[in-house]
């Protein structure tokens, strides 16, 4: 896959993410879409950091950890600071208690995803808001890079 | 909400554990929404549910620190905040 294939394909992931969030979820209200966004993020990220990857001449390893882990060396080259990279780091880690995570509810307009030992990840309207808008400065950043 | 209704999709045939006390905290949470926190019919529900998972007990607790925290806003976007974090909102 080529640099520009991925870029495009990041983009389509960031659309569809801002889509649901700013069309479908005001009329859905159901906080569980909330996941589905965050699902697209991680999608979106993913092929960012592919495209970098590939103008790089490296390969991109599956997953997004590996990816973030793969792209930290060239992170201030490609101006990722470093609150990107914990951001990505917080969509993976979204994810990944979402798989691991034996009770997950709604509460008002946050989707809940609760540990066995009940620590839990809150993903709010607010946390979403900021995390389109990282994502969307960092796939402007990449692309007009 | 009807109590039967949950009750019925708590026993349903083929469901884990997991499956039937997520339906219960869930069903809590929605009941909660619907008529009020400490409503009659909370309080009902809870009582009933709390008989078949003893996990209910800490649930609640869980979705009381999760009240108090939309009370004090947070998890509310306000005004500065995206710029705060230099996110321009446009």
């Amino acid at each position: 896959m080529n640099n520009n294939s991925s870029l495009s394909k990041a983009l389509d992931h960031f659309q569809t993410a801002d889509h649901l969030f700013h069309i479908t979820f005001p009329v859905s209200k159901d906080p569980k879409l909330l996941l589905g966004i965050v699902k697209s993020i991680s999608n979106c990220l993913e092929y960012t950091i592919e495209a970098i990857l590939t103008k790089e001449k490296l390969t991109a390893p599956e997953g997004l950890l590996k990816k973030i882990n793969a792209v930290r060396p060239l992170a201030v080259k490609h101006h990722l600071s470093n609150d990107d990279i914990v951001f990505m780091l917080r969509i993976h880690e979204i994810l990944h208690l979402q798989k691991q995570s034996p009770m997950e509810f709604k509460r008002g307009n946050t989707h809940i995803i609760c540990s066995d030992d009940y620590d839990l990840e809150i993903v709010s309207t607010k946390d979403v808001e900021e995390f389109l808008q990282r994502t969307k400065k960092i796939l402007h950043s990449i692309k007009s890079a | 909400m009807d109590l039967d209704k949950i009750m019925t999709e708590i026993y349903a045939p083929n469901t884990t554990r997991d499956m039937r006390l997520t339906t219960a905290v869930c069903s809590y949470s929605d009941i909660r929404n619907e008529y009020g926190n400490s409503s009659a019919e909370a309080e009902k529900m809870y009582a009933v549910l709390a008989e078949i998972f003893p996990e209910m007990k800490k649930y609640r607790e869980v979705i009381d620190s999760l009240d108090a925290g939309f009370a004090r806003g947070e998890f509310e976007l306000l005004p500065g905040d995206l710029e705060s974090l230099g996110l321009k909102n446009e």
